[in-house]
């Protein structure tokens, strides 16, 4: 039995490390959440400027790997601020993913915020003014709450791929369950990196179904009793 | 000679065909009608195996297949001495019209392309699409789709040609045309069975009409003695909502 | 000191470039064997093979649950390690030390791409309408037959922007392939960055240069669908009347 030994401290060794991709994983969801929101409006609203700089922003984005984006970022910008005579060599690791993955991240978020709120329509827009409300009125009680509803499983989608991306933050030293890997290799004997590998993809898949079930299990609780478009 | 024996079907808890026994003659012109949720469109694609019925035998002349234990080539083979139009047309969307029309010769009936050709450009013709033939399904206006429909079906001299309420989906200025040539495949004696909402016109064409309800036959005959002394209660009650009220003149 | 080296960054482009045949080497590989497995896996799911469709949807959930990274790891530490036992079990002499990094590369990428690719084809297949097969079965073609001539050319049109988007996010994918010693674009570069601390200048040059390649291939894209795109318009400039071919159960 020392075989499952082995294997199940491994996964426990693996399984302390993983508050910290979470960690990675919530901050960066909400930061994004925030710019891909604001980059979401500038596109809807199509501000002149701002909509110039958010089509440059995007297209960089989505058209460059996330690996070139952290790496300019962790060691890029400290080089390009030192010409400012900022340094921010001293800062913490886990700020330039953080910076990085929001940034990336963003982008594919305004996508599915522009698009559930287009999703919604301009009738409910004018269902809403019709009966006296204020655009901002008509935006909080009836058409926000709908594009969530509809946002639901691309925004799924979405967070399950920033966990993934989470996974490339070891390349700059962060240490999270990716990162341990040679702090495992040091303590077992035996265990082999295919083995760390295999635990390791396993934790992934296994965080990856538990947030698929919490959005699916959001979705049902907000659509109780709405009609949808496909038969039940 | 289509023999249909016992023929159940359930959709789920959904008893659709409880039992139906029905003959078909060659050269019969056999109409269905009945009420929506009757069953008659799921018992007409019980003929070319499109529903597999829960029980039951079908029976096309030589060949018999045992629903409870279907034999695969047998069912290919039923396939092959029927043929369909269906409400929406199916045309295939990815070939034009003389295609269509070939597809099931050349790869089924493994004609030659130039027979096939030959029989397409002949059938279409005898439509009125002899224009047509190069144009994508995508460019015809309903009528005109479900003539090619009409045509693929004709051109595989099919044992028994099957239509699944054919003037259904179309508008009412070109559901003529479509009914016009359906009175002429009828008059050229070639076995048909016909599930539709148009009364008069099955009266015209067939030389019986089978009244269906809940799943059942409830009674069937020569058209004139359904339709104008019907004997079940529930023939009567099914007619009287479908037939327009006679118009008294003074 | 100037902020970004401009002339050295110029001058080492070059270099870089060189990396760009592997990087479109994976990702055409992976592309084209990741459709063919794709659509295998989705024909599976469809017409839901016996164990082989669970073992399908448990092996789509694992590759989008886990990240490519760690696939590529899988595979870069588990295939030494199944040599070895098949070396003991079989007396065989594989030395893993001989395979090139880049067939790790091609077998990962390829997995991954395929159950991405199974999802797509899955939605296009049902995105052409039941209407089609049937039509295809009445006219007596084998499933086969008409998975091949109708259905299939059908669903290619309808995957074909989602295609265009996995290329991309394939050639994006490639730079994680320097982790397992693939000489593509990304190790280039920071070979390069780390030899004198050239950083800023050559990720630049590296995003630069996934951008450049990103945006040809959009437009090729683009112009692609637009092709199609037009010749549908063509072809559809006179259609009328129901455009949704679904046969109503009665």
């Amino acid at each position: 039995m020392s075989v499952m030994n082995d294997w199940f401290s491994l996964f426990i060794q693996v399984l302390d490390k993983l508050p910290i991709t979470l960690f990675m994983l919530l901050i960066s969801l909400v930061c994004s959440l925030v710019l891909g929101v604001a980059i979401a409006i500038v596109r809807i609203k199509r501000f002149t400027v701002l909509y110039q700089i958010a089509t440059f922003y995007l297209s960089f984005c989505r058209s460059t790997p996330l690996l070139v984006q952290l790496f300019l970022v962790y060691f890029g910008l400290p080089q390009l601020l030192l010409a400012f005579q900022i340094d921010i060599n001293s800062l913490d690791r886990m700020i330039f993913v953080l910076i990085s993955l929001s940034l990336h991240n963003a982008a594919y978020l305004s996508e599915v915020v522009r698009s559930a709120y287009l999703a919604v329509g301009e009738d409910q827009f004018e269902a809403a003014y019709s009966v006296g409300m204020t655009y901002t009125q008509a935006l909080w009680r009836v058409v926000l709450p709908q594009a969530f509803v509809l946002s639901l499983p691309n925004l799924g989608n979405n967070i399950i791929e920033l966990l993934k991306d989470t996974s490339l933050a070891f390349t700059i030293g962060i240490i999270d369950i990716m990162g341990q890997v040679r702090i495992i290799l040091g303590n077992n004997h035996g265990i082999g990196m295919f083995e760390i590998y295999v635990v390791i993809s396993l934790i992934y898949w296994g965080t990856c179904i538990l947030i698929e079930m919490v959005i699916s299990t959001l979705e049902k609780v907000l659509k109780k009793g709405k009609v949808s478009l496909s038969k039940s | 000679m289509i023999l249909l024996k016992h023929i159940h079907k359930k959709f789920k808890n959904n008893h659709v065909l409880k039992g139906i026994d029905l003959e078909v003659s060659k050269g019969d012109v056999v109409t269905i009608i009945g009420p929506s949720g009757s069953g008659k469109t799921t018992l007409l694609r019980c003929v070319n195996y499109l529903e597999k019925p829960d029980e039951g035998i079908i029976s096309i002349n030589d060949l018999t297949i045992q629903t409870k234990k279907p034999v695969k080539k047998d069912i290919l083979q039923l396939r092959r001495r029927t043929a369909m139009v269906f409400q929406h047309y199916n045309l295939f969307e990815n070939k034009t019209v003389l295609e269509n029309v070939t597809e099931g010769l050349i790869i089924a009936q493994k004609k030659s392309k130039k027979m096939a050709r030959e029989i397409g450009v002949d059938i279409l013709t005898k439509v009125g699409l002899a224009d047509k033939i190069n144009a994508y399904p995508q460019q015809l206006s309903g009528g005109q789709k479900q003539r090619v429909g009409i045509a693929r079906a004709l051109a595989l001299n099919p044992d028994v040609l099957l239509f699944d309420e054919p003037t259904s989906a179309l508008d009412p200025e070109m559901v003529g045309e479509v009914l016009e040539i359906i009175r002429e495949i009828a008059s050229g004696g070639v076995t048909m069975m016909i599930v539709t909402h148009e009364i008069d016109f099955a009266c015209e064409v067939s030389n019986r009409v089978v009244f269906m309800d809940d799943g059942q036959i409830i009674e069937q005959g020569p058209p004139d003695d359904i339709l104008i002394h019907p004997k079940q209660e529930r023939t009567r009650k099914f007619l009287k909502r479908i037939m327009k009220e006679p118009d008294f003149t003074i | 000191m100037p902020i970004i080296n401009f002339e050295f960054a110029i001058q080492e482009i070059p270099a870089v470039l060189k990396g760009v045949p592997i990087t479109l080497a994976i990702a055409v590989v992976a592309m084209v064997f990741g459709l063919i497995f794709g659509l295998l896996i989705a024909l599976c799911r469809i017409y839901r093979v016996p164990i082989l469709n669970r073992l399908f949807i448990i092996y789509i959930s694992f590759i989008r649950g886990t990240p490519l990274l760690v696939q590529l790891y899988v595979f870069f530490y588990g295939v030494p390690v199944l040599l070895d036992k098949m070396n003991q079990s079989f007396g065989t002499a594989y030395n893993a030390d001989h395979i090139s990094p880049l067939l790790y590369a091609f077998i990962a990428f390829t997995i991954n791409v395929s159950a991405y690719q199974a999802e797509i084809m899955r939605a296009s297949l049902n995105a052409v309408q039941i209407g089609q097969m049937e039509a295809a079965h009445s006219v007596g073609m084998t499933t086969f037959q008409a998975l091949k001539r109708i259905v299939l050319p059908q669903a290619f049109l309808v995957a074909l922007p989602n295609l265009g988007n996995t290329f991309i996010g394939l050639i994006k994918a490639t730079s994680l392939a320097f982790a397992v010693k693939v000489v593509e674009v990304m190790a280039l570069a920071k070979i390069i960055a780390n030899d004198g601390y050239h950083f800023l200048e050559m990720y630049l040059v590296a995003a630069l240069i996934y951008w450049l390649i990103c945006w040809l291939l959009e437009v090729l894209f683009t112009f692609v669908e637009e092709k199609m795109r037009n010749k549908e318009i063509k072809q559809k400039k006179m259609n009328t009347t129901i455009s949704k071919d679904l046969p109503l159960r009665v």
